[in-house]
């Protein structure tokens, strides 16, 4: 983590730590990571926007393999990236930690 | 006088193993002779990304998975480790955030070498007794540190276990607990020191053996009991050997010892080794089991405890949460270079 960063880890703190995303009080569509309005709702969502816990199961939709690693990831080569949809919805981008490489 | 006791239990042992032959033939040792004499098979090693703060909280989920309680009633959390990721910024905190328990919430990180984790349940039932809190958390956890080469690599490993102290619906009632302390420099880390110092082979007879034996016989004696009284005893494990010999020279049998010893396979998890061992044998206890449990310390201390099992054992959902022997089982083998790598042994220029 950047030095620069610590405000926005702060913010982050419930998404990176419990999942929770948020979901637009008008039309109950789930967001991940949390947005300040809804996108199809727009003004009408302002103060609508209610923190939600997501479960954390989903299915992978696709993944890659990382051999070049961003600087601080170069010990965990190879390891693999993939695009989940979280059974409540939204799609998240995360690294698959605990499993074997094949 | 009101019953207090464990709620709930949970544990975490990383999926990385290294075989104790394998550390033997990078430094040109005998490795028959050194798993025989250790009584080491393999031990666990953390992935590059798990740390304390990462097991405190897989053990801490694990233990509320099992168990239907609010974690905002939860009133206090302390982590005990001799390996906190950060030496200004307690675990706690993160643990507390992470579960769902902050922000009314006592916090503080024990360290006391092994015995940290068994500190902190002293100190939770101490709270819960003082109606001070209604829930309390006690964490022993450790990803802990050997200089390479160092008869400690065999042994060192990484673990955690939870336990969730209180007085309402409990599964095993705390019958009894003491401690032993002296002044015994037997292990030590100083601040900055990357890896630890040791007496060698002083680390028994005054050490080990002398607190355990003394502080087992102390809590026997307040409770009147007696070693065959105890379906399971549990003893702090820095290698296979020591438990079994000191539960020979207590009187305890070989077979009371076995669910609760878990160092041939995973290592010394240092703070969780006792908590590991007591989430063993709380995975296949039955009402009215006794446990004996007594931790040890270097520096040097112990803590015992005397359990006894509930009825509300059979009601605890078990099964929510990974059993001690689906984590023996869920391993992936690594080799001496990346033990290197991943524990940070190479050296950066």
């Amino acid at each position: 983590m950047a030095d620069g960063a610590v405000p926005r880890f702060w913010r982050e703190i419930p998404q990176r730590y419990s999942l929770i995303g948020n979901q637009c009080g008008k039309c109950k569509k789930i967001y991940f990571p949390p947005r300040e309005s809804c996108p199809e709702c727009r003004r009408r969502s302002i103060g609508h926007m209610n923190g939600k816990k997501l479960s954390g199961l989903g299915k992978i939709i696709t993944y890659t393999i990382i051999y070049e690693a961003p600087e601080n990831f170069e010990a965990y080569v190879p390891y693999p990236m993939a695009i989940i949809e979280l059974v409540e919805g939204p799609r998240i981008t995360a690294q698959i930690v605990d499993c074997p490489l094949e | 006088m009101v019953d207090i006791g464990i709620i709930s239990y949970g544990a975490h042992i990383p999926r990385l193993r290294i075989k104790t032959e394998e550390i033997a033939k990078a430094w040109g040792k005998d490795p028959v002779s050194i798993s025989k004499g250790l009584g080491i098979i393999e031990k666990s090693v953390p992935s590059p990304d798990q740390d304390v703060a990462t097991i405190s909280v897989e053990a801490a989920r694990s233990a509320l998975a099992r168990v239907n309680i609010d974690p905002q009633e939860i009133g206090a959390i302390y982590v005990g480790s001799e390996s906190h990721p950060y030496a200004v910024k307690p675990t706690g905190t993160i643990v507390g955030e992470a579960i769902g328990a902050t922000p009314i919430l006592k916090v503080a990180d024990y360290e006391f070498a092994c015995k940290a984790g068994t500190a902190a349940i002293q100190t939770c039932m101490a709270l819960v007794k003082s109606n001070m809190i209604k829930f309390g958390m006690a964490i022993g956890s450790d990803t802990s540190q050997a200089a390479p080469g160092d008869a400690l690599e065999y042994a060192a490993s990484a673990g955690g276990g939870a336990l969730i102290i209180g007085k309402q619906d409990i599964i095993a009632k705390i019958n009894g607990t003491c401690s032993f302390t002296t002044d015994t420099p037997d292990f030590w880390r100083r601040e900055g020191r990357k890896y630890p110092a040791h007496g060698g082979r002083f680390t028994g007879t005054p050490a080990y053996f002398k607190h355990i034996t003394s502080n087992a016989k102390n809590l026997m004696e307040n409770m009147k009991s007696k070693p065959e009284d105890y379906k399971y005893a549990i003893f702090h494990q820095p290698n296979g050997k020591f438990p079994i010999r000191v539960a020979k020279m207590l009187g305890f049998t070989e077979e009371q010892v076995k669910q609760g010893l878990l160092c041939p396979y995973i290592g010394n998890t240092y703070s969780g080794a006792t908590m590991i061992g007591l989430a063993s044998v709380l995975d296949v206890s039955k009402p009215n089991d006794r446990i004996f449990l007594c931790s040890y310390g270097s520096g040097a201390g112990s803590d015992a405890f005397d359990f006894t099992v509930t009825d509300q054992i059979n009601k605890l959902e078990r099964k929510n949460a990974t059993l001690i022997s689906q984590f023996l089982e869920n391993k992936q083998y690594i080799d001496y270079a990346n033990y290197a790598k991943y524990r940070d042994l190479l050296y950066y220029d």
